[in-house]
């Protein structure tokens, strides 16, 4: 059942939900919030419990304990919330169906079905909606793209994507990109679970780790910054003039990963580092913080399981 | 609820399995054979294809193997199938309600049982008229079928046309039985193999036990639908062609059917708000 709510409520909002399936237990208290306008990623290895979240959030499973509100309205797993769009990893087409009447079934259901809609959203996924082959001929990038369109069908303010980067060739990943940028802009939410941490790392400010069930870490993918700071030498001299400049100022440094980098721990002040870098006459080549990667979080996390 | 209607049928329909369906149907139909009583002997003349159709869709293996098993191949594991191509989530979270989805499913396999038991008697007719020497005649002087008409399957005075139409609703009425008993089953196992194997193992009784029902049936077997669609019974085709009075009223069997249906349809309608609706994991 989904009852009516407060129009201002985030657009996602998951309290303390538990899910058992028999004696297993797949999500053990999440919460988890998501607001208009914001793209939020979802990241855990498999069997973390992130499509079963989804599954609840769309009001095709039942949470166990805990609640859901989509739009300010509780969703109980006996209907699913209005206003949204779904792409779960199977893709769903009938494949002897062309795109277009495929379209025209789905949105047809909730009264988005006609030729304009349809043609519109065909374009903006990048599909040509003359293309009149049954989509079971199509490539699976094709597809993937057929399954994004059908989530925008019916206008949602809410998104959840499981994987939608399933299949996409490089130029289909930078417009989905773009094309969930435009829409968290004009204040649609999205949800969006995915193995392709570099694409979270570009489009959400925040990623929710989800490991056995539970959040395991919230990140703010903005402040990515290590607690240390990269600077290359031009040459092995300028390198040991440097590393010997670094034990005269008594600052820790460490030799990097490439042989003619050493990482500083960073001091309370950068600029005044750099600026004293900057003063030693040594050729230097760059000076960059070290950012770890949202792959590297996730693989302390996870220790390198997925 | 019309567009999802249309939607499930097209998913039943557009498989490769419905043209292998119509090939099982054609096969059983040119073999299911014709009596000597339906050809014609010096007491009776002979038969027409409207006999021929009657006869092949009162036998054992036309109705279990053909219409039994051919629509179990159609809409068996369509649940789980569903959930495993993705279909299911997209329909299930555009339905305004789950009842509404359960319910369209469950008309749109009526629709299908139609259909099929329709195509079947086609597939019958025709084939009676490739094959009996007088496929236009007056048929059985008896006219075995037209004792049906007022026995509560048809209406008192209803023509061939009409018994044929009444005996093809009560095929589809347990056709439609066997797919909602399936998609039950699937809604608490989805699995694409359980709900197959318990319909096909009810099937197997059937077919082990040679529809005792047919001769002297006991009183509850009234609530088994395959008791009540060999309509034999009620005309005497399975003792040789004798007329006789049949062991209870059709018009029983066609209300006990319509209740079982209409509690597999609610049954299945409050599953379905309670549970979780299946997923391609299951």
């Amino acid at each position: 059942m989904v009852h009516a709510g407060d129009g201002g409520a985030p657009a996602i909002d998951v309290a303390g939900v538990h899910k058992r399936y028999g004696s297993r237990s797949a999500l053990g208290g999440v919460d988890l919030r998501v607001e208009r306008g914001e793209i939020v990623g979802f990241i855990g290895p498999n069997g973390s419990g992130k499509s079963s979240l989804m599954r609840i959030i769309a009001g095709l499973a039942r949470a166990t304990e805990g609640s859901v509100h989509v739009l300010g309205e509780c969703v109980d797993g006996s209907s699913s919330p209005p206003g949204i769009g779904l792409v779960l990893e199977q893709q769903g087409h009938l494949p002897y169906l062309s795109a277009a009447r495929n379209l025209r079934m789905l949105g047809s259901l909730t009264r988005h079905g006609d030729q304009r809609s349809v043609e519109a959203v065909l374009r903006r996924v990048g599909l040509d909606p003359a293309d009149r082959r049954p989509v079971g001929r199509w490539s699976f990038g094709m597809r993937q793209r057929l399954l994004v369109a059908q989530a925008l069908l019916d206008e949602p303010r809410v998104l959840l994507l499981d994987e939608p980067t399933n299949g996409l060739d490089p130029a289909g990943v930078a417009e989905l990109r773009a094309l969930l940028g435009e829409l968290a802009s004009r204040g649609v939410a999205v949800l969006l679970a995915s193995h392709a941490l570099t694409e979270v790392e570009r489009l959400c400010r925040r990623a929710y780790f989800v490991r056995d069930g539970l959040v395991a870490d919230i990140v703010d993918t903005a402040a990515g910054a290590d607690d240390r700071l990269l600077v290359r030498a031009s040459t092995s001299a300028d390198l040991a003039a440097l590393r010997s400049w670094a034990a005269d100022q008594r600052l820790a440094a460490a030799a990097g990963a490439d042989p003619l980098v050493l990482e500083f721990a960073v001091p309370d002040r950068v600029p005044e580092l750099i600026r004293a870098l900057a003063a030693t006459g040594i050729d230097l080549e760059e000076i960059a913080p070290r950012r770890r990667s949202l792959e590297n979080r996730f693989l302390e996390l996870v220790g390198g399981r997925s | 609820m019309s567009a999802l209607i249309g939607h499930f049928l097209l998913q039943l329909f557009g498989t490769r399995r419905a043209p292998l369906v119509l090939l099982l149907l054609a096969a059983l139909a040119w073999t299911s054979g014709v009596p000597d009583y339906l050809v014609g002997t010096p007491e009776l003349p002979r038969a027409n294809a409207a006999d021929m159709a009657l006869w092949a869709f009162n036998t054992v293996p036309f109705l279990v193997l053909g219409l039994g098993v051919g629509f179990l191949v159609l809409v068996g594991d369509f649940l789980p199938r569903s959930a495993a191509r993705g279909t299911l989530a997209l329909t299930a979270v555009r339905s305004s309600g789950r009842r509404r989805w359960w319910t369209a499913q469950m008309l749109a396999f009526g629709i299908a049982a139609v259909v099929v038991a329709v195509v079947a008697m086609l597939l019958c007719l025709l084939v009676g008229l490739l094959r009996l020497p007088e496929p236009f005649g007056p048929g059985m002087p008896a006219a075995a079928f037209l004792r049906l008409a007022g026995t509560g399957v048809v209406p008192a005075g209803a023509g061939r046309v009409a018994v044929l139409a009444g005996i093809v609703l009560l095929v589809a009425a347990v056709l439609w039985v066997l797919a909602l008993v399936s998609a039950v089953v699937a809604l608490r196992w989805p699995h694409p193999v359980v709900p197959v194997v318990v319909v096909l193992g009810w099937l197997l009784v059937e077919l082990a036990t040679g529809f005792p029902a047919a001769h002297d049936p006991p009183k509850w077997l009234l609530f088994d639908p395959f008791a009540h669609v060999r309509y034999g019974q009620y005309l005497g085709f399975a003792s040789g062609g004798l007329l006789r009075e049949g062991p209870h009223s059709p018009l029983i069997a066609a209300v006990l059917l319509v209740l079982e249906i209409a509690l597999l349809v609610w049954w299945g309608a409050r599953a379905a708000r309670r549970r979780d609706l299946p997923s391609a994991r299951s």
